[in-house]
């Protein structure tokens, strides 16, 4: 690598962006934050108890249950997990998995139970 | 950082020696199981060179008074700040995340084939569902204090880092015992009445083909239900063991202000096992 490709060569203007970028990585300095989150955890356990117990149909369940599961999962990852405090890298890398879950759970895990058996049918072969 | 410095060995066979007991654990396992038993042994040397790599990193690990951190090299500001072992955690969740979702969906797809057929775990577990909300307050209340403990090392405060520590890990412990005793009392069906023979689930009776036990081999939805929520169990078991070393490494004042990204990324090992009870809870526990 030539001295002109080296990061630690170069402009000022990077080395400010970095700058403000560990400054971003700090975590706030009180940890009662953490306190309300957990209580808004709460919370969402006992909505979610609460609204298996009404009997919904299958949609309105479904709907319900994932709907509380990603807001207690962004919660999670946001705060005690830092994602709110990192670099955009950390939350990139994991985000990455999104797409294969999303395949996982909308391609195969919900679909008709003979979708994939069919899948060569449905290429045309 | 310099190419010398990249390029610096660090000086330790332990990856190697567990990777190469694992690889024993995996072959030896395969194959026993598959007709060849004599692969057992295989198996036992596989578990013995594993263990001999853990003692190995722990031992190398625990006198060590200061982390080696290194930055990723920033060939653009997005890659700013994130160490080479925050970021290799981060991967290794990937990996763990395929594996949840791997059976969830798994477990999904199969209760969409059974149709009305299926008799979900949530069934025989509703007339003692305390016991899964009980499991869900200990993870949510453990990641709390995880955090806390993250606080508390930042602030040179080790009586609190090690008093964090221990109620993540008895939370954990907690945890365990809830689900050895659930799996325990669905194992041999004290969740439901003697005499109920008949699906009716308002009257906590419960189909004709549980009436002796709701276990692993009872049927497909037991199989998904103990693979799943086991494999959960066992991230814990992991992190629980993992807490007792973190614990005692504490109490010697091993984490303050300048030390403590080990407690940093064993809690995003901690708050993602906590992510996968938040998806096996309502689809295993709930409906």
């Amino acid at each position: 690598m030539s001295d002109d490709e080296n990061p630690d060569t170069e402009a000022p203007e990077e080395e400010a962006v970095e700058e403000e970028a560990h400054d971003k990585h700090e975590f706030p300095g009180y940890a009662s934050g953490f306190m309300a989150v957990f209580g808004w955890l709460v919370f969402f356990t006992v909505l979610e108890v609460m609204a298996i117990l009404q009997e919904f149909s299958f949609g309105a369940t479904m709907f319900v249950l994932f709907s509380i599961a990603f807001v207690k999962v962004w919660f999670i990852a946001s705060f005690f997990m830092h994602l709110r405090w990192d670099p955009p890298l950390a939350r990139r890398t994991g985000a990455v998995p999104i797409f294969f879950l999303i395949v996982l759970f909308v391609a195969i895990g919900l679909t008709s139970p003979g979708a994939t058996d069919d899948i060569a049918t449905i290429c045309g072969f | 950082m310099s190419d010398a410095e990249h390029a610096e060995h660090h000086g330790t066979a332990s990856p190697l020696v567990s990777a190469i007991g694992l690889m024993g654990i995996m072959l030896g396992l395969t194959l026993a199981v598959n007709g060849y038993p004599s692969f057992w042994f295989v198996f036992l040397v596989g578990l013995f060179v594993l263990t001999t790599g853990f003692i190995m990193w722990l031992s190398e690990y625990y006198p060590m008074t200061s982390e080696e951190n290194e930055e990723i090299e920033t060939y653009h500001p997005a890659f700013a700040t994130l160490s080479t072992r925050k970021f290799g955690t981060w991967i290794f969740l990937l990996t763990e995340m395929m594996v949840f979702g791997t059976l969830l969906s798994a477990y999904l797809r199969y209760r969409a084939a059974a149709g009305e057929d299926w008799v979900p775990a949530a069934d025989v577990i509703r007339s003692h569902l305390v016991f899964g909300v009980i499991n869900t307050m200990a993870l949510l209340l453990s990641s709390l204090t995880m955090v806390l403990a993250l606080y508390a090392a930042k602030r040179n405060d080790h009586k609190a880092t090690t008093r964090f520590l221990g109620c993540t890990f008895l939370l954990g412990i907690l945890f365990l015992v809830i689900k050895g005793f659930e799996w325990w009392e669905m194992k041999n069906g004290h969740f439901w009445g003697e005499h109920c023979v008949v699906k009716d689930i308002s009257h906590h009776c419960i189909a004709p083909k549980y009436e002796n036990g709701f276990w692993i081999n009872t049927s497909l939805e037991g199989s998904t239900f103990y693979v799943t929520t086991g494999t959960h169990g066992a991230h814990v078991l992991v992190g629980v063991i993992a807490l007792a070393y973190l614990i005692v490494k504490a109490n010697r004042g091993g984490y303050n202000s300048e030390y403590h990204d080990t407690l940093e990324l064993f809690g995003l090992y901690w708050h993602y096992v906590d992510v996968v009870w938040v998806f096996v809870f309502p689809f295993l526990y709930l409906y």
